[in-house]
């Protein structure tokens, strides 16, 4: 199967999968007593973090396989994943402000989680401003896998943050009652494809673009 | 304490009404990727026309 009818095919399972998620998330997945409707933000903001971190994750291995091989399709498949990433990290820096204002009454706490999060979304853009004003030569390549990589580290520091300094507003495990955990995996499938679906796309156009630049 | 009783205090356990943050919340959630899919759709048809043009 080429890239094309591959990205078609994500499309298709990606939009499948949400149309799901949302009428579960809207007509299926009970009220929570305390927070209220707010709280199903719940099942698109958690699966958009571990989507990011995913990616971010790819990026990583593939900024190494750059860094060694030296072979440009390493190198797009790693702005590929961080560009998404940084899509899915921004994605879960605007929805929970929004649930924490619904919930605790306030946009922004300064709290490890938080903090340690909006420092990792910084890292990323930081890596997509280089990418985006500095062309496409071989050192800025190396220059933004040093940076993939750094940045990766500190994916286990927001996601132990709560364990290690404790939080006022994350809780370190959550028990859900059985609508909520099927809701919660389908949401988590939905947005895992809808990842996956992004960043086929933005390959290929990284390809043509490639391909534009090769021939002039 | 009877069933009226019940009744009666239950008002003050109610579900606190939260949905005009949960409806901000997708909004956001939903246009920041269809924001996303736009400007990708868009990039794509320019590499796409660019390439074939020549």
């Amino acid at each position: 199967m080429d890239l094309r009818k591959s990205s078609l095919a994500a499309w298709g399972i990606a939009l499948a999968l949400n149309a799901l998620a949302l009428s579960l998330v809207f007509g299926y997945a009970p009220v929570e007593r305390t927070m209220g409707p707010v709280q199903k933000i719940f099942y698109y903001h958690v699966p958009s973090a571990i989507t990011a971190y995913t990616l971010f994750a790819l990026a990583f291995v593939f900024s190494i396989l750059y860094l060694w091989k030296e072979e440009l399709r390493w190198d797009a498949l790693a702005h590929t994943c961080a560009e998404v990433g940084w899509v899915f990290i921004t994605v879960v820096l605007l929805s929970g402000p929004v649930w924490g204002r619904g919930s605790w009454g306030k946009w922004w706490v300064w709290e490890p989680r938080l903090t340690t999060a909006l420092v990792m979304w910084l890292m990323y853009t930081a890596y997509f401003l280089l990418r985006l004003f500095s062309g496409h030569d071989v050192r800025t390549g190396r220059i933004a896998a040093v940076l993939a990589i750094v940045a990766t580290f500190n994916i286990p520091v927001v996601h132990f943050a709560i364990k290690w300094w404790g939080s006022i507003v994350h809780p370190g495990k959550v028990a859900l009652e059985p609508p909520m955990r099927l809701t919660f995996l389908v949401s988590m499938a939905a947005v895992l494809s809808l990842g996956a679906a992004l960043a086929l796309q933005r390959y290929r156009i990284g390809l043509a673009e490639a391909e534009k630049e090769a021939s002039l | 304490m009877t069933a009226l009783a019940l009744i009666q205090e239950a008002p003050a356990l109610q579900v606190p009404d939260t949905s005009k943050y949960f409806t901000l919340g997708y909004v956001a959630i939903l246009g920041a990727i269809a924001a996303y899919a736009l400007f990708l759709w868009v990039r794509g048809r320019r590499a796409g026309k660019e390439s074939h043009g020549r």
